[in-house]
């Protein structure tokens, strides 16, 4: 008798102990909404990258909507990316529009460097707090007040990628070519060339793209050249290997980043012809670095709920987009606050991110790992990771 | 020249069935000199049939059972015997030695002058192919079976099988007694394994009969057995150990219970059983067999080594067949009192344990691994702890008790030694070896439990000694319990914890082993003492936490340094590789210590950014330590 009251007491106080194992708060809703906005690209229906971060920025807003305040967030989009363009829109007027009618708190873009670029003083005057998720080139950030940057920029990007061919794997003699209608292009090459050079590496052509041909790959073979460096888009790329293809010459290839999350949702049946390709991005498929923090398991739970895509990196770049605007956001008491707002985003502090730590420094550019990857079966496996 | 005529009959009676009648022609076609005459077999067995003088050869095609009641006619008349068997008549093609229905046996049939064979009776019927009693293991096995069909019939023996007594007498000698499922007198022209197995002994010329007798001690035993079936590595010479065998020319078997015998598949007779060889009774033709029949007396063989003797005969007929093999009486007394004999702890006992654990604490200031491995060999602590496993499995409180103590005293002693030697020797000195005995883990427990099974195995067999040695080194039980002394020596509690940890890690995971071991080996029904091995279950569920944590943190340690091997930093653009890392911790703090290679100089500035970053990106607080290499 009295064994079986100690067994019920224990289990009684066993029941006891086991809601502190739980640290959630529940959140009382406070009743209110506040928008962020995603603007995308604007291309009708699936359009590749920003497609892919809005499904991020989705996921990660069904998985954590509350405010510490009961506060709700919610994303503000155009559905089905619907063409700003067909309705004579630029990303100003869309984001102006937003303002106006949403009261939005921040704006996520989902938009290029090039497409940034053209409006980037238009949209910094607005004076709403931007995080460009996908866009790299520097010049994004560049005297811009409102506006930041959650990728690392392609001068880093184009550095880590230089001394990595340099100083890993020991090649002296490389060729850029480059996009020279996409600022990001122009750049990355730019970049990789001086610092290759800077390094005791040769540039054996510096060169267009438009200028690729079979000539000008036989010369860059006869001189012994180890490496491209083709900071592309995905279609150009497929034409440089299928330019070697015809050569039958198999020198290592590097992209930059972006590359593999375009082709899985543009071009995914091309997807194997990427393998053996060396690829700078933001991530890595590689698991020993996927955190696996609450958050992380939390979206992806939500996200496979909601989508029937595979996640690619700008998923994952959705994801912490939201989670730093949400940071931002829930430390202003005023929700509307575009100063603090835009002050906590640049705050330096140090965000666990989905793969790695990053932050966003007072001019707007993130610090956070470039991660050289091989392109193997369709996946990133990570080589190495650049701080 | 030199070629033997064939000689045949002048006349042949041709012996029938109905079915068979037709056969006649055959016999007439072959050939043209010989007279045949034929008869209807139930006619001809029918107790009036008047034997015509002139019938000197017989020629029968028909049943087995009809075959041998003209067998017995024509040993009664001195007849001589031809034989047409019909195509499925296998087995009687394999006792002629030829392939059935074909010119070869027609021929055959109608030579003269053929060898005399030895004839076998059971209980006075004759025996063409086999005779059985019991349940013989794969009884229905025949040549060619398939691994599938042999399986069956284990599993269907399994069922079935039990044990009992058999008594065999063979002349001029003492009835032997023995348990077993069964037992069958086999024939070259039996089928199946029993038939491969005697086929290198076995001879129809010479007198004798072959005797198997299946007794498996152990469902283990049996698969054993079913294993070299399938393998055909099993013969007369190499008995398995479910199996017995006798070749004699009489012998009678009685049984505790009365069991049918089968003679050539038919049941036929009971139990005792009177078997005989009529030796070149029956004139009947085969194929000239290879072996030639033997010169002078063939001599009696009995292997019934593996089967229960003694005692062990009514014990083994009490119970069903086990699962594991049950050690016998004698291989128990033997172990038994070795175990005895370790339990004790006496003068010679103290002294090693004094001296090895003294050598084993120099051995670690000095960081010689070849001075401790001595150490290790001399330690007689092995010893105490295999006893109290069987002390534990047995329930025998004597001996567990008595191991226990010796056990006790021999810790008591270790550490009372290596606290001494310690307290002369440098404080601040930790060597490798010391090292190496600190922070155990499961990976220490996974030696301690192999050791514990090779300790019991080895024990339990005196061949296999001297490989007692190879595992009290890898076992290693006086060097953690020196690095504990030296810890108590220090009155440093962490580094006595650490080290004691792994000595009862060590400790615990023999015993269990060595128990578990000694039960599969046979020498217990069961874990008698459950109590006791409770407390040993428990005490390394115990230990196993920290064990497990301790793991853990290599495991972590490994793939941080793993980790940080993928690491590069851009500092003021310059590229930083992380070539080696190793991880430390310094009283509470967190060391990291670094191999760099780098391009370009780096000044103070760029070293304070690569701290930062560091920082930022490990999880936990460092102290870097970093060694820069300059790639030129």
């Amino acid at each position: 008798m009295k064994t079986i009251a100690i067994k019920c007491l224990i289990i009684l106080f066993a029941c006891a102990w086991l809601p502190a194992c739980n640290n959630n708060l529940d959140i009382t809703p406070s009743g209110k909404t506040f928008n962020i906005a995603f603007v995308g690209s604007g291309q009708a229906g699936k359009s590749g990258r920003d497609q892919d971060v809005l499904e991020g920025i989705l996921a990660a807003n069904a998985a954590d909507a509350m405010l510490d305040n009961g506060d709700r967030l919610e994303i503000v989009h155009v559905p089905e990316l619907v063409a700003q363009n067909a309705v004579g829109k630029s990303i100003a007027e869309t984001i102006s529009g937003y303002v106006e009618r949403d009261h939005i708190s921040a704006v996520l873009l989902g938009v290029s460097s090039k497409t940034l670029l053209e409006e980037k003083h238009r949209i910094d005057e607005l004076g709403v707090p931007t995080l460009a998720v996908i866009a790299t080139h520097p010049d994004v950030t560049d005297k811009a007040e409102y506006i930041s940057q959650i990728s690392f920029d392609d001068q880093r990007q184009a550095q880590s990628a230089a001394m990595y061919v340099r100083d890993e794997l020991a090649l002296k003699r490389a060729a850029v070519l480059f996009d020279d209608v996409n600022p990001n292009s122009g750049y990355l090459g730019q970049v990789f060339r001086t610092t290759f050079e800077k390094v005791g590496g040769s540039i054996e052509t510096f060169s267009v793209f438009s200028q690729l041909n079979q000539s000008l790959l036989t010369e860059l073979k006869d001189k012994g050249t180890q490496i491209l460096y083709v900071p592309l888009s995905a279609q150009h790329v497929f034409h440089v290997q299928e330019q070697l293809e015809i050569l039958d010459w198999d020198p290592v290839v590097m992209s930059a980043d972006g590359l593999l999350a375009t082709v899985q949702q543009v071009y995914p049946e091309r997807l194997s012809e990427l393998d053996g390709m060396y690829v700078t991005d933001l991530y890595s498929d590689a698991d020993e670095f996927l955190k696996l923090a609450k958050f992380v398991k939390r979206i992806t739970g939500f996200y496979e709920k909601m989508f029937s895509d595979k996640a690619s990196t700008d998923t994952t770049l959705g994801v912490e987009s939201y989670q730093l605007i949400k940071y931002a956001i829930n430390l202003c008491p005023d929700r509307h606050n575009a100063t603090c707002i835009n002050q906590k985003i640049r705050s330096a502090k140090i965000h666990q991110g989905v793969m790695s730590k990053f932050s966003i420094r007072a001019n707007g550019k993130a610090s956070r790992p470039v991660f050289v990857n091989l392109i193997e079966d369709g996946r990133l496996n990570l080589i190495v990771k650049v701080h | 020249m030199g070629e033997q005529r064939t000689v045949y009959v002048k006349t042949a009676l041709f012996l029938h069935t109905d079915e068979t009648s037709a056969r006649r022609e055959d016999l007439v076609q072959f050939s043209t000199d010989i007279e045949i005459r034929d008869e209807d077999i139930e006619a001809f067995l029918a107790d009036n049939y008047v034997l015509d003088p002139g019938i000197k050869h017989l020629v029968v095609c028909a049943s087995i059972e009809q075959l041998k009641a003209v067998m017995e006619v024509a040993l009664e008349h001195d007849l001589s015997l031809g034989v047409l068997p019909h195509k499925d008549q296998k087995q009687l093609g394999r006792y002629l030695c030829l392939e059935a229905d074909n010119i070869d046996s027609l021929e055959l049939a109608l030579q003269q002058n053929q060898q005399a064979t030895d004839t076998i009776r059971c209980n006075d019927q004759l025996v063409l192919f086999s005779a059985s009693m019991g349940r013989i293991l794969l009884a229905k096995s025949a040549e060619g079976d398939g691994q599938l069909r042999l399986f069956r019939l284990f599993i269907s023996d399994l069922r079935r099988i039990r044990l009992s007594g058999f008594n065999f007498t063979l002349p001029g000698r003492k009835p032997i007694n023995t348990a077993a499922s069964g037992c069958i007198i086999v024939t070259p022209s039996a089928t199946g394994y029993t038939n491969s197995l005697i086929s290198s002994d076995a001879n129809a010329l010479d007198g004798m009969l072959s005797l198997l007798v299946t007794a498996p001690s152990s469902v283990m035993g049996y698969l054993g057995f079913l294993y070299r079936v399938l393998k055909g590595h099993i013969s007369v010479k190499n008995l398995p150990d479910t199996l017995g065998y006798i070749k004699t020319s009489e012998l009678m078997i009685e049984t505790s219970k009365v069991q049918l015998i089968d003679i050539d598949g038919q049941p036929a007779s009971k139990t005792p059983a009177i078997c005989q060889v009529q030796p070149q009774a029956l004139k009947i033709n085969r194929f000239p067999n290879k072996k030639k029949p033997p010169t002078g007396n063939v001599d009696e063989r009995v292997d019934l080594n593996n089967l229960p003797m003694g005692s062990e005969t009514s014990k083994a007929m009490k119970r069903i067949i086990p699962f594991f093999p049950y050690a016998t009486e004698e291989r128990f007394k033997e172990l038994f009192m070795m175990l005895r004999q370790d339990a004790r702890s006496d003068r010679s006992y103290l002294l090693l344990m004094v001296l090895s654990t003294m050598l084993a604490t120099v051995g670690l200031f000095l960081n010689s691994s070849s001075v401790i491995i001595g150490a290790m060999l001399l330690a007689p602590l092995m010893a105490p702890i295999v006893s109290l496993s069987m002390g534990i499995l047995r329930s025998d409180k004597s001996l567990y008790s008595q191991s226990a103590k010796t056990i006790a005293s021999g810790i008591l002693i270790a550490l009372l030694a290596s606290a001494m030697v310690a307290s002369w020797l440098p404080k601040a000195l930790v060597t490798a070896e010391m090292s190496a005995r600190l922070n155990p883990s499961l990976l220490d427990l996974a030696v301690a439990i192999f050791a514990g099974i090779a300790a019991a195995y080895t024990k339990s067999n005196q061949r296999l000694l001297s490989g007692l040695a190879g595992v009290a080194i890898a076992v290693a039980l006086v060097p953690p319990l020196s690095v504990a002394g030296v810890g108590l020596g220090r009155l440093d509690l962490n580094f006595f914890g650490q080290a004691f940890l792994l000595f009862s890690t060590n400790l615990v995971g023999i015993i269990l082993a060595a128990s578990l071991t000694f039960r599969l080996l046979g020498y217990s029904a069961a874990i008698k003492a459950k109590k006791s091995f409770i407390y040993v279950v428990l005490t390394l569920a115990m230990i196993s936490v920290p064990l497990y944590l301790s793991y853990q943190n290599i495991v972590d340690e490994v793939r941080a340094e793993q980790a940080w091997k993928k690491e590069r930093f851009l500092v003021n653009g310059k590229y930083l590789i992380i070539k080696r890392t190793t991880r430390y911790k310094q009283g509470d703090t967190n060391v990291i210590e670094m191999e760099i290679y780098a391009r370009d100089h780096l000044s103070r500035q760029d070293l304070n950014a690569l701290r930062t970053k560091i920082k930022n990106s490990a999880s936990q607080k460092l102290l870097i330590r970093a060694n820069l290499t300059y790639i030129l």
